[in-house]
């Protein structure tokens, strides 16, 4: 009851928000026109249309489906928040991408953007952000986000490489964030205070999730994903399961997960009930003595059969944590 | 006349430098393994075929003798799971002798081999491998009348995305050697027993670059293993670093009595390791009236 109330309220936000969108893209309409580059290469791209959630805040929204040729990587969420200035969150999966968001946030604001906020390290969050180091915008991310990018994502890029080809991936390169944060911190860009949320490892070594204070637009980063198995790459369960209770403390209004549709904040524990649902299985099987190969196989969590990714995503999940129970 | 000849080498060097970046990069798009392709068509696979097989047929349609499981898709390629799974139980007339394991685009394509014998009970193997990117894998066995049947799965695998990197290579060589050999329930007097053996090594290809060092720890790997029961063997590994870190091996024997399950293991410093498990197996009939534990 209380969940399709909150999902009302993000439905009828949105509309609301929409309209002022429209508003906004004719009044730019000729600005926009003005680069026929810039529009060439958009163009040619089809990234989702920036969705109003709350004033100043805009989400783009993926399809969720895994990165194919198809949906040129176009899979996760980002978004851009803004009173003065923009600050971006999440770049996708390409330099093409970044730049068409370039654009996308261009047809909205003339606002310049002042800052990048990658929340956590995952192939289809970090490579636009090389669009936005080449106007000079500050990165910024959890240090260990920060490090892993630097020892990992050469790897990503490669496998992004192969699963989307060459010329979908050009001018596509490993950016580290030269800006950092240890913990939770409170920052104040382009006349918005941000909240950005760490509570230890959890997706993630440095998961950020970002909330702007003034609408209660948590960008949820890794830590959230919505009708979409979470690919377990990096995590811990423990402290990815205290973190998602923690957020659910908070004063959030709106979600943005990492993949899938916008959300409330009730519906979080969703990627919690999946994770204990599939750690409990894990460790059943592995106790009973069940092999590796067999236990890929057979181990399932039946309540989220559905969600996106499922046949792909679920085996790859069982394997991490079996071999992590191997390791104890 | 020194400025000219260093300047001559640096020029020469960087095109080198160059032409053999374009040279990966052209090998890396146009010559990547594809599920299309004819798994016989493989060079390498047919340079290892002439060379370790002669003329011999091989019968690629070795559904009565092995079955091959692999993921279609792996997210770490560092850790591959496979099932190489007997379809008839080893009996002194009839029984799988020696399983080859190549991966094609792997850059030591031949993986090692496993020996089994009767007393095996079931040549059935499980372990975990290393692949490279998009590639076939293949088992072949062997049976005792000399006949050669494979096995074929195609493999996409992705490099490690977000493995943890800058492992402490120090560490994971002083802890190297222990060895873990387990049967799960009761054993039972003439039938398949399953065991798992484990190991503690780095299994270091040699050809892993820690990103942060630029550097590259040498290959240390296990590179055989020796399972007996009650001194006669019953699977022999001879394996190199395409087995994952922490190699990790499932297959079967058949108690005729009680005694000791015994594993030995060497890497490629010339250390040993071992470890030995008293088995005591109970009669086919006590085995209903015996709790499980």
């Amino acid at each position: 009851m209380r969940a399709s109330t909150a999902a009302g309220r993000v439905a009828s936000a949105a509309g609301r928000y929409a309209r002022a969108l429209t508003l906004a893209l004719t009044t730019l309409a000729t600005w926009s026109g003005s680069s026929v580059l810039a529009q060439a290469e958009a163009a040619d791209l089809p990234v989702p249309a920036p969705v109003a959630v709350a004033p100043g805040v805009y989400a783009m929204l993926g399809s969720g489906d895994p990165v194919a040729p198809a949906n040129h990587g176009i899979v996760a969420n980002n978004g851009f928040i803004g009173a003065m200035g923009v600050t971006v969150i999440d770049t996708g999966a390409s330099y093409r991408y970044g730049r068409a968001m370039i654009d996308a946030i261009r047809k909205i604001t003339p606002l310049p953007v002042r800052l990048v906020i990658i929340t956590h390290q995952a192939p289809e969050f970090v490579f636009g952000a090389s669009a936005f180091r080449d106007r000079d915008v500050p990165i910024l991310a959890h240090r260990r986000t920060a490090e892993l990018i630097e020892e990992r994502c050469a790897i990503c890029l490669k496998n992004l490489r192969q699963a989307l080809g060459e010329e979908e991936m050009s001018g596509s390169r490993v950016t580290v964030p030269e800006r950092t944060v240890e913990g939770t911190t409170r920052i104040t860009v382009g006349g918005r205070d941000l909240e950005l949320l760490h509570f230890g490892p959890a997706s993630t070594p440095g998961d950020l999730a970002v909330l702007d204070s003034a609408t209660g637009v948590l960008f949820a980063g890794g830590l959230v994903n919505m009708g979409r198995i979470p690919e377990l790459r990096n995590e811990q369960i423990a402290g990815w399961l205290d973190t998602l209770d923690r957020l659910q403390t908070l004063d959030i209004r709106i979600v943005v997960p990492a993949f899938g549709p916008l959300a409330n904040r009730e519906d979080i524990q969703q990627t919690g009930a999946y994770l204990r649902s599939l750690d409990s299985s894990v460790r059943s099987a592995y106790a009973a003595g069940t092999g590796l190969t067999d236990a890929m196989k057979t181990v399932q969590t039946p309540k989220f059969r559905h969600w996106k990714m499922y046949a792909m995503t679920q085996p790859q999940n069982v394997q991490r944590l079996y071999l992590q129970l191997e390791k104890q | 006349m020194t400025i000219t000849t260093t300047t001559t080498t640096t020029t020469r060097s960087a095109l080198a430098g160059l032409l053999s970046a374009v040279a990966a990069l052209t090998i890396h798009t146009v010559y990547a393994a594809s599920p299309d392709d004819d798994p016989n068509q493989n060079a390498r696979w047919q340079d290892f075929k002439q060379g370790t097989f002669k003329a011999r047929p091989i019968d690629a349609r070795a559904d009565a003798v092995i079955k091959l499981e692999a993921p279609e898709r792996a997210a770490d390629a560092a850790v591959v799971p496979i099932a190489i799974r007997a379809q008839f139980a080893q009996t002194p007339a009839r029984y799988i002798k020696k399983i080859y394991v190549f991966i094609d685009e792997n850059p030591e394509p031949y993986a090692g081999s496993f020996e089994f014998a009767p007393e095996s009970g079931l040549a059935t193997l499980e372990t975990r491998v290393r692949v490279e990117d998009y590639t076939y894998l293949r088992a072949i066995a062997e049976t005792n009348d000399g006949r050669l049947y494979s096995a074929v799965r195609f493999v996409k695998a992705s490099g490690g995305c977000s493995a943890p990197a800058g492992k402490d290579e120090a560490a994971a060589e002083a802890s190297a050697g222990s060895v873990r050999l387990m049967t799960q329930g009761q054993t039972v007097l003439g039938q398949p027993q399953q065991v798992q053996l484990m190991v503690r090594h780095p299994n270091r290809t040699g050809m892993a670059m820690n990103q942060i060092t630029r550097m590259y720890a040498s290959a240390y790997f296990v590179r055989k293993v020796t399972v007996t029961f009650a001194g006669k063997p019953v699977m022999i590994a001879n394996v190199n670093f395409s087995i994952s870190e922490n190699p990790n091996f499932r297959f079967y024997f058949v108690p005729r009595a009680n005694g000791e399950l015994k594993a030995q293991v060497e890497d490629t410093r010339n250390r040993h390791f071992e470890n030995v498990v008293a088995i005591s197996a109970q009669p086919v009939a006590a085995q209903t009236s015996s709790p499980r534990l």
